[in-house]
């Protein structure tokens, strides 16, 4: 169902192909309209990731605390680096890759998880992509305070690159979003996919410098690192958090580019597949 | 406001596959060994080329034996499928007295769920704080209201996924199979509620096999088979028509 005008209509004229402006227009119109329904699946996901623990939403500052502190002191006496300064730079880098991993995850079992409700009424596809990297933004927010609270903890001094921290998670997140949408689709035309994708992101991990600083690379493998997409993205997090910089301008330009590309694809992905997902479900 | 529903060769395939659980790995090895077999599919049409105008102030009802295409037609009508032929114009909110809970969230209060179920309908909170007091009244839930949808019975559950439906303001009412849930009192008393909508609405679509309750509500019926539209015009010419329909099948 369509809101235009406030006219609750449905058009459908199969021998005419939307194009690409007219579908993104639809739907940032039907998103507009169906923004509680949005605002709803977001704020009972969170309610019940949380609900069935005693000291409810603490856990989700408290949960990435203690891993982060555990990796911190394994890693830095691993690499006999102090480990106030590791930390720091442990955390600013696995907090965006928890983003990451955890939006594409979710992201693309979410159009297969709400085959309840498309099956039954109808609600535009592209609300679950949005729900799924909404609630992975939220917690990616507040598992960002606890890492402020340990870094206020260590003495971390602040600076004013601080303040770019906005847009390097906005940048990420549309970079996010515009995977997720191919994700979500594919899946059900792929439904191994989600198994595939795990043992990948695994592999990107390591190719990504978090639990190591990149200097301790070299040769073939930082050749590596440099083809993942990630490694940019967490780059932009390390610079503004951890080495407090702002980050250079190349550094902002690979980011865009990747970004337009990801959202680029996602959108062509999901309107041409759109409307067979519901007979695949 | 004046509702419409135009069809214009509306076709609905579905695809019965061979492997219904599509795999990166199978599409792999069905690209490396050539073979064909696991992406097979046939064709089946649930709708074939139906064409139908339904002005305002029809009374529709649909008839046709199980699989006829009754309720893709619903569905289609309502957005959740689009055609793959044809052209379908729909003008005005619909009411879906069918698939009733749909949105519920189990772990969440009855109250709690009368938001979530009215946002999917498309109403706003404000909108829907305007009709709670009306949603809680109708379902006589009371107290239960406050706990946990989980918990509740299948009756109570009915009742409230009915009173949340009967709520809003039909331009569109589509009822599929009546239902009646609850205990004796509330199936009187959501019998005449369905009855009040029906008088409100300006289109009404029943899909129903029960040919007294399409006479009494119907002022036009239109016969489904196999997704092909057999009949459509006068009520008991129609229901003629179904009834040897299914006397020709014994």
């Amino acid at each position: 169902m369509i809101d235009s005008d406030n006219q609750f209509v449905n058009n459908f004229d199969a021998s005419k192909r939307s194009g690409l402006i007219e579908f993104i227009l639809r739907n940032i119109r039907e998103v507009g309209v169906y923004r509680f329904a949005l605002y709803n699946f977001i704020s009972t996901n969170l309610s019940s990731r949380y609900r069935r623990s005693t000291i409810g939403f603490l856990w989700s500052l408290l949960n990435p605390m203690f891993t982060m502190v555990i990796m911190a002191v394994v890693f830095s006496s691993l690499y006999k680096l102090p480990f106030t300064e590791f930390s720091l730079y442990l955390f600013s880098g696995l907090l965006p890759w928890n983003l990451i991993t955890s939006s594409l995850l979710g992201g693309s079992m979410t159009i297969i998880n709400a085959e309840g409700y498309l099956k039954k009424v109808y609600i535009p596809k592209i609300v679950f992509p949005l729900v799924t990297l909404g609630v992975e933004i939220i917690n990616f927010l507040f598992s960002l305070v606890s890492l402020f609270i340990l870094a206020f903890f260590f003495g971390a001094k602040f600076d004013w690159s601080l303040l770019l921290l906005p847009f390097a998670l906005l940048l990420l997140s549309l970079f996010l979003l515009g995977i997720v949408l191919s994700l979500s689709i594919l899946t059900v035309f792929f439904r191994d996919l989600s198994h595939i994708l795990q043992i990948g992101l695994l592999g990107l991990f390591y190719l990504t410098p978090i639990l190591y600083p990149l200097s301790l690379m070299s040769g073939k493998v930082l050749a590596f690192i440099k083809l993942n997409p990630f490694y940019y993205f967490i780059t932009l997090f390390h610079s503004i958090i951890y080495e407090a910089r702002p980050p250079g301008r190349v550094e902002w330009l690979i980011c865009i580019g990747l970004t337009v590309v990801s959202i680029f694809i996602g959108i062509l992905v999901f309107q041409k597949k759109e409307q067979d997902v519901i007979y695949r479900l | 406001m004046s509702a419409l529903i135009q069809l214009d060769r509306v076709s609905v395939k579905f695809r019965i596959y061979h492997n219904p659980n599509p795999s990166l790995k199978d599409a792999a090895v069905n690209w490396l060994t050539g073979n064909k077999k696991l992406n097979d599919y046939r064709d089946f049409f649930a709708l074939h080329e139906i064409t139908v105008k339904i002005d305002p102030g029809d009374r529709v009802g649909f008839i046709g034996l199980n699989g006829a295409g009754k309720s893709t037609l619903l569905k289609t009508i309502s957005g959740i499928y689009k055609p793959h032929q044809g052209k379908i114009s729909v003008v005005g909110r619909i009411t879906p007295l069918m698939e009733l809970g749909a949105g519920f969230d189990p772990e969440q209060s009855g109250r709690k769920n009368i938001f979530l179920n009215g946002a999917l309908l498309g109403f706003s909170p404000s909108e829907m704080l305007k009709k709670e007091k009306e949603i809680a009244e109708f379902s006589e839930l009371n107290d239960f209201l406050d706990l946990p949808v989980k918990y509740y019975s299948s009756g109570m559950y009915g009742r409230l996924a009915f009173s949340i439906a009967a709520m809003t303001e039909p331009e569109i009412l589509m009822i599929d199979e009546v239902f009646a849930t609850g205990d004796g009192h509330f199936v009187e008393k959501s019998t005449q509620r369905i009855q009040q909508m029906v008088e409100k609405s300006s289109i009404l679509i029943v899909v129903s096999h029960d040919i007294n309750q399409i006479r009494r509500l119907c002022n036009r019926v239109i016969h489904l088979d196999q997704g092909n539209v057999i009949g459509d015009g006068e009520p008991e010419s129609i229901i003629e028509q179904y009834k040897q329909k299914i006397t020709s099948i014994k």
